[in-house]
């Protein structure tokens, strides 16, 4: 995919205007988005010829202010202009309360609400003082709305609903302290539902069809009920303001953030216009649920095609080499990145998590302090340094860098799947369930806080080894489904389990005494080995063929999916077919105990205990009489 | 056969396969029993690093004294065993005056030659055909020659003969000017002042560098920018700057390292860091372990206090490269930079015994005792230095820098002296000069030595920030000399330079009181002197006897 000069400057003036508009109504981060996406095009090599500078220069000129389409807005917007001028300097100087109230005093909006009987919840303070003015003042209120363009609208609600998230924030205290129990809520959401609610309700037509808006009254609903976890209804709007306004990078974030499964994503891209937004968005979200595959990779070569420099699709290369695992591609990929921004702490998290599993502990110093030099109190600081301090094992200064970068942003996953982590490492497992499920909870799609709980329930052990089982396989389903998934479009493709998921969930279920649940769990873990397409070997097939039914909607959907290779020999796996020899001759299978050892001996691990089996098998056999005994020596 | 022998042994040698090489080597010797090939054996176990045996090999021919080639590769073979003294006896301890000598009268008649060859166009040509081969054995043996001469002075080097060593290496490059392994030694370790290295450069021969075919001297004159290029740039900027810029224009060489570190050095001598460090990263860029390079970007990130990169570099290079000084000196110079003197100490004199010519540890060795202000083992240490490199007048300046902070001014002034003897025009040296005369109490004299380093770093177009120092000593120096105003208007200009110190608030505040009558603005300006530092004594006690006299005038 190319495009020409004519579709490049299109798009730059389109990006242009996306970030005009952004700033307009103060959603800092699209329009940083779109800017960066702007100087990402390679500017075209204009010859210094005067006439075609001057040409050039007013063809952009009349981007700078972002003329509005709609006649009647346009009146709106010049009537209020000194108005809206000062609710944008208020919001800048990130006095919300006071920007809302330009537009929106109290009393309009008291006089939107109260008339409602059934509303119920309790809505700030505006209640006592809008009693004078209900009844018959209601309809006069929405016109009031209505007479308020769409972008003071927007301006005015979106303030008001920052105002309620910091204020929120602030009730919570400490970050797990006493007071952060999940219950703090947001109050001005039902304010801003109940305006927006009437305001789409003045715009419905006799149809019952809404009248086109422009997409940012649309965004904020969406933002709202998703907020109120009334997930479709969010989704509908959203992708109503994707189709109105595509350059919102924000609106795609909500709309990825309610996606959770690749074929919710799959039925949304079908709703979806087809531009070039769209497209990135595809990407994005993908790597939001952890795929890799040649597609993702050749769509996002076409984009870095188009936008060379993008940092933003660079660190999408990051991560997709990431979760493919080939780590050293992503940390070559982020650290060029690095050196191409070296001022740019978006995802540098991500960065950090692959050096510490890398155990480059020079280069993670050397992040930790680039970033707190650049920012000391970014989330994403904050979670580098923790990761930092967690691998020099100083797990109290961890968990305390984890709650600053939560105190600066509660949304902040990675902070709080490492946060459980470190509570582990501190043997505080309740801290740690907690933090695990505050993960979950902010992400559903993340399987490392998944793991993590059901690693900790087992930590646990006394109730929770059922509990563990489940947080498990969620896991399991949040890792594998993803992949089962991307084999939607290349059958090609298969699902695998993590070994190591596989073998802990055996353990479970060894120690819960469910003998023949944790024989199928382990098998299924040497199983990944080869991978399910090891077809010509008849081993793997002929354990997922007698694999019980209790644990086998992975384990059957694994063994039906042709797939690419195994993991090879890993620890886990080697792990569990120790234990599966084991398991033999307790059960006095000794030719498959004999292999099983035979084939550690040759994997090379744990050789010593493989050998002693071996010999135990071969006293055992040799007593019996066998004939198993030769069969392992041929082996 | 014997051609075709010889081919396939040559080829197994290009091609690094030492053991094909042996083995036809050997069946070649055996056939023919030439000296030459003889002398090709022995260099491939030379190659594979089997140094006794190439030895014994070339003893066992006789073959050292018959073949001078063979008695080269004899000595070296001992200095790789690290056994100089009977490397010294094969070379043999006479300068090779025969070779010396021939020089000049070959030169004499390269010039009729060339002279001629321009008259005529075809004859000549042909001419050097025909001399052409008793050309090559004449000139193989002055390489190797040169060679000895060269082996010779690393012995001498290694027994801590410097000056002997220095002889030698310019005998080398003296006899054959293609010698560039002593020419490289020379300049590496600065062993010669600035003066004597464009003295020495004049005195090389480089018409004797010719290409068959090229009658103009394209060649030589190449050769000598090349070499120009790494002479100190002290002495004579303008040439170094013409060789820089005929070298990137004409032959392509813009971005080659060499040519670039020999800039980044330019600059970083006068004081301009990041320009510096932005050259040096460029060169890493494309070759991150080009080791030439790193003393300088270690120096450049130093400056400029870029602890993180260090740590960073630090730790790559001891991970990677744990066998060259360089690495252990990123550490040394990490810690020192995060005022670890012991750690930075302990890496420094690892990196220094690991290669003791490596300049750069040693001053960083001996930059740590003064850090701690263990001035005595600082100046052993310097001395060491000095002895080393004596090209360079950085050892000299630390040593009087020393001196004077035992307020030993007459030895400082003579070291000082020295150093600019070796290099004229460094601000940080006239600076220091200007110091010792202020503590002599000369005002006037060290008045005149900063004007000087102020009006040097202007020429040398220095960041203004390097030379604030310069320009405080410079108000201090008329303070003393009893000129108010200038000193006033000299730290204005330093506080307008972004030099806030609370020191230059009070000596503000000493000169009001000393132009009498001033109380008032003394009195403010030490007080803005306490704002910055609040426990500043005498900025305190200035202001107590300030006010006393305030006090005294209202009364």
């Amino acid at each position: 995919m190319s495009l020409n000069d004519r579709e490049k400057s299109q798009l730059r003036s389109a990006l242009q205007e996306a970030v005009v508009k952004c700033s307009e109504r103060c959603l800092y981060q699209s329009s940083k988005w779109a800017a960066e996406l702007l100087n990402a095009i390679p500017e075209p090599e204009v010859p210094l010829d005067d006439s075609r500078l001057s040409e050039v220069s007013s063809g952009y000129a009349s981007t700078v202010a972002a003329p509005n389409m709609d006649p009647a807005e346009a009146i709106l917007e010049s009537n209020e202009i000194s108005k809206y001028l000062l609710a944008k300097s208020l919001f800048d100087c990130r006095e919300y309360d006071r920007c809302a109230a330009v537009f929106l005093p109290e009393t309009t909006l008291t006089g939107v609400i109260s008339p409602k009987e059934t509303n119920t919840t309790p809505k700030g303070k505006g209640k006592g003082k809008g009693k004078a003015t209900t009844g018959n003042s209601r309809p006069r209120n929405g016109q009031a709305i209505l007479k308020i363009s769409q972008r003071s609208l927007f301006l005015s609600l979106y303030a008001k609903f920052l105002s309620g998230e910091k204020r929120k924030d602030e009730d919570a205290e400490m970050v797990m302290g006493p007071q952060d129990l999940g219950t703090c809520r947001n109050k001005q959401l039902t304010t801003i539902n109940r305006v927006l609610d009437i305001w789409f309700e003045s715009r419905r037509t006799g149809d019952g069809e809404y009248m086109d808006g422009q997409g940012w009254l649309e965004y904020l609903y969406g933002m709202i009920l998703a907020k109120e976890k009334n997930e479709d209804q969010a989704l509908y709007w959203l992708v109503r303001s994707v189709h109105m306004f595509p350059m919102n990078w924000g609106c795609w974030l909500e709309m990825t953030s309610l996606i959770t499964r690749v074929d919710d994503l799959n039925r949304v891209m079908t709703r979806l216009p087809q531009n070039i937004v769209s497209f990135m968005f595809h990407i994005h979200t993908s790597l939001e649920l952890y795929q890799h595959d040649a597609n993702l990779a050749n769509s996002l070569d076409q984009l870095l095609n188009i936008f060379p420099s993008s940092s933003f699709l660079m660190t999408c290369n990051a991560l997709l080499s990431y979760h493919a695992k080939d780590l050293v591609a992503a940390e070559q990929n982020f650290s060029h990145l690095l050196s191409l921004h070296p001022y740019r702490l978006d995802s540098l998290d991500h960065y950090s998590n692959i050096l510490y599993v890398m155990n480059a502990r020079p280069k993670l110093a050397f992040l930790a302090h680039l970033c707190s030099n650049v920012d000391k109190f970014r989330p994403e600081s904050c979670v580098v340094i923790g990761n930092y301090y967690s691998l020099l094992s100083l797990h109290e200064k961890a968990v305390q860098y984890f709650r600053r970068a939560l105190t600066l942003d509660r949304a902040c996953l990675s902070a709080w799947t490492l946060m459980g982590h470190e509570y582990v490492e501190l043997k505080n497992t309740h801290a740690a369930i907690e933090s695990y499920r505050r993960a979950v909870d902010v992400n559903r799609r993340d399987y490392r806080a998944w793991y993590g709980l059901g690693q900790t329930y087992e930590v646990l052990e006394m109730h929770a080894n059922q509990d563990g089982i489940k947080a498990l396989k969620r896991a399991l389903l949040a890792d594998n489904y993803y992949e089962a998934g991307s084999s939607f479009e290349s059958a090609a493709d298969s699902m695998r389990g993590d070994p190591e998921i596989l073998l802990q969930i055996a353990g479970m279920y060894d120690t819960l005494g469910e003998v023949e649940d944790a024989k199928a769990y382990m098998e299924m873990c040497v199983a990944q080995e080869v991978g399910p397409a090891g077809g010509s070997q008849d081993e793997p097939v002929a354990i997922h063929r007698d694999s019980p039914g209790g644990g086998s909607d992975d384990a059957g959907e694994g063994s039906r999916g042709a797939g690419t290779e195994g993991t090879g020999v890993t620890a886990a796996t080697s792990k569990a077919r120790m234990w599966l020899a084991r398991f033999a001759m307790r059960t006095e299978d000794y030719a498959t105990a004999g292999r099983l050892a035979n084939e550690l001996c040759q994997d090379g691990v744990e050789v010593e205990e493989a050998k002693a089996l071996i010999r135990e098998v071969r006293s055992r056999t040799e007593s019996a009489g066998g004939d198993g005994a030769a069969r392992g020596r041929a082996s | 056969m014997e051609s075709f022998l010889r081919e396939w042994r040559q080829d197994a040698l290009n091609k690094a396969q030492y053991e094909s090489a042996i083995f036809i080597g050997d069946k070649l010797l055996a056939l023919t029993n030439d000296d030459n090939d003889a002398f090709w054996l022995a260099q491939v176990h030379f190659a594979t690093g089997n140094y006794t045996r190439a030895q014994a090999f070339l003893s066992k021919q006789d073959l050292i004294s018959r073949n001078p080639s063979c008695q080269y590769l004899a000595a070296h073979c001992f200095i790789k065993q690290s056994r100089y003294d009977e490397a010294l006896a094969v070379l043999g301890e006479g300068k090779p005056t025969h070779l010396l000598l021939n020089t000049t009268t070959k030169r004499k008649t390269q010039h009729i030659n060339t002279r001629s060859a321009a008259g005529a166009g075809r004859g000549i040509t042909r001419s050097q055909d025909r001399r052409d081969e008793p050309l090559d054995e004449e000139t193989a043996n002055r390489r190797f020659g040169a060679a000895m001469c060269y082996l010779r002075g690393i012995c001498y080097a290694k027994q801590n003969a410097f000056d002997r060593a220095k002889e030698c290496y310019k005998d080398a490059v003296r006899i054959d000017v293609q010698c560039f392994e002593a020419f490289q030694q020379l300049m590496k370790n600065s062993l010669m002042s600035p003066d004597e290295e464009w003295q020495f450069l004049e005195s090389l021969d480089f018409d004797s560098v010719v290409v068959p075919g090229d009658s103009n001297s394209e060649a030589s004159e190449f050769t000598r920018m090349l070499y120009t290029t790494r002479l100190s740039k002290y002495r004579n900027p303008e040439s170094f700057t013409t060789a820089c810029e005929t070298l990137s224009t004409h032959y392509n060489l813009a971005s080659n390292p060499d040519l670039l570190l020999a800039r980044a050095d330019l600059l970083y001598t006068q004081c301009r860091y990041k320009d510096a460090l932005a050259i040096t990263e460029a060169v890493l860029e494309e070759d991150k372990y080009n080791f030439s390079i790193y003393p300088l970007h270690l120096a450049c990130l130093f400056e400029l206090k870029m602890k993180n990169s260090l740590f960073l570099i630090a730790h790559d290079l001891a991970d990677n490269h744990p066998e060259e000084p360089c690495a252990w000196l990123a550490v040394g110079i990490y810690y020192f930079a995060i005022d670890k003197i012991a750690e930075a100490r302990r890496y420094f004199s690892k990196a220094s015994m690991m290669d003791a010519h490596f300049g750069p540890a040693w001053i960083g060795f001996a930059h740590t005792f003064a850090a701690e202000g263990e001035h005595d083992q600082a100046i052993s240490a310097y001395s060491t230095a000095a002895r080393l490199f004596m090209g360079t007048h950085l050892p000299q300046v630390f040593l009087g820098m020393q001196n004077h902070a035992l307020n030993n001014m007459t030895l400082a002034d003579e070291f000082l002296k020295t150093a600019y003897g070796l290099c004229k025009t460094d601000p940080l040296l006239l600076n220091e000069m200007g110091i010792v005369y202020y503590h002599q109490d000369r005002p006037q004299d060290a008045a005149t030595l900063f004007l000087k380093a102020l009006e040097v770093a202007e020429d040398i177009d220095a960041e203004p920030q390097a030379w604030l120092s310069a320009r405080t000593n410079l108000a201090h120096a008329y303070r003393r000399a009893k000129k108010y105003d200038d000193a006033l208007d000299q730290f204005d200009e330093v506080l307008r330079q972004d030099g806030k110190d609370a020191a230059i608030f009070a000596s503000k505040g000493l000169i009001y009181m000393e132009q009498g009558g001033k109380w008032d603005m003394a009195v403010e300006v030490l007080h803005q002197a306490l704002a910055i530092h609040p426990q500043d004594p005498i900025a305190t006690e200035l202001l107590n006897k300030a006010l006393e006299e305030t006090a005294g005038m209202l009364v």
